[in-house]
């Protein structure tokens, strides 16, 4: 299998011989649309489910979490918000005259 | 005594991690080491030193030349386990995030990857990192005596270099051949900018209606002396600017004085990356645009009329 990585600086193809495990990127494809035909065919595939039991694996077997989530949260946003809207010349003459205070603007 | 090992495939990742090191070590009670790997590892422990490593371990076996991540998480396993490493410190660049997936397997470590800073309580070391795509903020421990950790890009400031100095020490490492080979490399359209130091930041989005319009965002940035960023759409799919230029999860994180977001909807993967601006401002014309819950000031506006009037304004002050 040949694959091309995009690395920081560099694009790299890369060549493995079988079995290979690729990881690739999102946006790589364009998913088709499936037509009906393939929609109802879909339906009457087998679906096979696996489970603990049929891999031969117990719970013990899942409870090594390396990782303790402390806390997980949305980041809090700490922002004035000062939105403007209508008359835009007067709206870009504010906000120029906020910028100027707040000391962004470079001379 | 706490033993971290660092070690970034760009040397800059390096350095922010050393830095980050030589300021925790004294409440770690830690020593600092720095992993150098191929061709002119050796000639770089000068700057590794001056950024804060106590040691070095180095090697330029022909095996390391290119980098592959199965044979660099061999030579880094061996030089962890060999010298009682514990803590080992990756810079999450694509190739360092695969690595240290790998090398945890191997050294029997929990591993924390895109990890965006660490902080101390007590001994512990608490990670926090964007999760479910960026729309929350974790803070974890990891449990296992042997940690690796892989740190983004720009999670640390680098500190100032001293003249700093230590002992290098050439590793002899017994290494397999990789299970890929890297048969081409293509360079990429060279854009050298660097949004990451940028003090002014203007980003444009899908707001843009053709590739044609930049010259409207250029007038702006060059009256602002600022650099140009854009949402993944403009760097990606359509390529209308290089991918350097992409900012947030996948792109730069920046962290400029002044960031001016022109026609984009504030989806969490592109505002992870200007978070951490000092002012934000947006011009979008839809008022319930989400950027709006993430800036100082905004602009209910179109772009095409506001950006213009904007850059008149701007060369008048
Ligand atoms: C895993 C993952 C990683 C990602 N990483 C990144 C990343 O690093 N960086 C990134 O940018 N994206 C990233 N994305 C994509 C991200 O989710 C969004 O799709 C993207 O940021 C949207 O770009 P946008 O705001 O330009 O476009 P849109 O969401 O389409 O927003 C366009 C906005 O422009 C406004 N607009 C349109 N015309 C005008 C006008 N004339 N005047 C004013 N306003 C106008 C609209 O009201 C709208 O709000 C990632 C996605 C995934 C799944």
């Amino acid at each position: 299998m040949k694959a091309t990585r995009n690395m920081e600086e560099s694009f790299e193809v890369v060549e493995a011989a079988l079995p290979v495990l690729a990881a690739v990127t999102s946006g790589i494809n364009e998913p088709r649309i499936p037509s009906l035909m393939q929609i109802l065919k879909a339906a009457r595939k087998p679906l096979q489910e696996w489970n603990a039991a049929a891999l031969g694996l117990t719970a013990a077997d899942f409870a090594q979490n390396e990782t303790e989530v402390l806390s997980n949260l949305a980041p809090v946003e700490q922002r004035k918000k000062i939105i403007y809207e209508g008359k835009i010349d007067e709206n870009i003459t504010s906000l120029v005259d906020s910028l100027i205070k707040e000391g962004v603007l470079r001379g | 005594m706490t033993n971290i090992l660092i070690y970034c495939d760009i040397d800059e990742g390096a350095f922010e991690l050393l830095s980050w090191g030589k300021k925790v070590k004294d409440s770690l009670h830690a020593t600092i080491s720095a992993v150098l790997l191929g061709k002119g590892a050796k000639g770089k422990a000068a700057d590794y030193f001056a950024y804060g490593a106590d040691k070095i371990y180095w090697s330029e076996q022909a095996a390391l030349t290119d980098f592959y991540a199965d044979v660099y998480a061999d030579a880094l396993f061996q030089i962890a386990n060999t010298n009682d490493h514990d803590i080992v410190l990756i810079g999450s660049t694509r190739r360092g995030k695969e690595l240290a997936a790998r090398l945890a397997q191997k050294m029997q470590a929990g591993c924390i990857t895109d990890a965006g800073g660490i902080e101390l309580k007590g001994q512990d070391l608490v990670v926090h990192r964007y999760t479910l795509g960026g729309n929350t903020l974790s803070s974890e421990v990891l449990k296992t005596a042997k940690k690796v950790i892989s740190v983004l890009p720009k999670s640390f400031e680098k500190s100032v270099k001293t003249a700093g100095q230590g002992e290098a020490l050439e590793v002899s490492l017994t290494l397999k051949e990789p299970k890929t080979k890297i048969v081409e490399k293509k360079g990429k359209a060279g854009d050298a900018v660097s949004l990451e130091d940028a003090q002014t930041l203007v980003c444009i989005g899908r707001g843009l209606n053709k590739k044609e319009d930049l010259p409207l965002v250029e007038t702006l940035a060059k009256t602002l002396n600022a650099e140009i960023g854009c949402t993944r759409p403009l760097s990606h799919e359509w390529q209308w600017l290089s991918e350097q230029r992409e900012v947030g999860l996948s792109g730069k994180k920046c962290k400029p004085r002044l960031c001016v977001e022109l026609g984009i909807s504030g989806q969490i993967q592109h505002t992870v990356g200007i978070r951490d601006s000092k002012v934000i401002v947006a011009v979008n014309k839809d008022k319930t645009a989400p950027i709006f819950e993430m800036v100082d000031y905004g602009i209910v506006g179109d772009i095409y009329e506001v950006v213009p009037k904007l850059s008149e304004k701007l060369k008048t002050v």
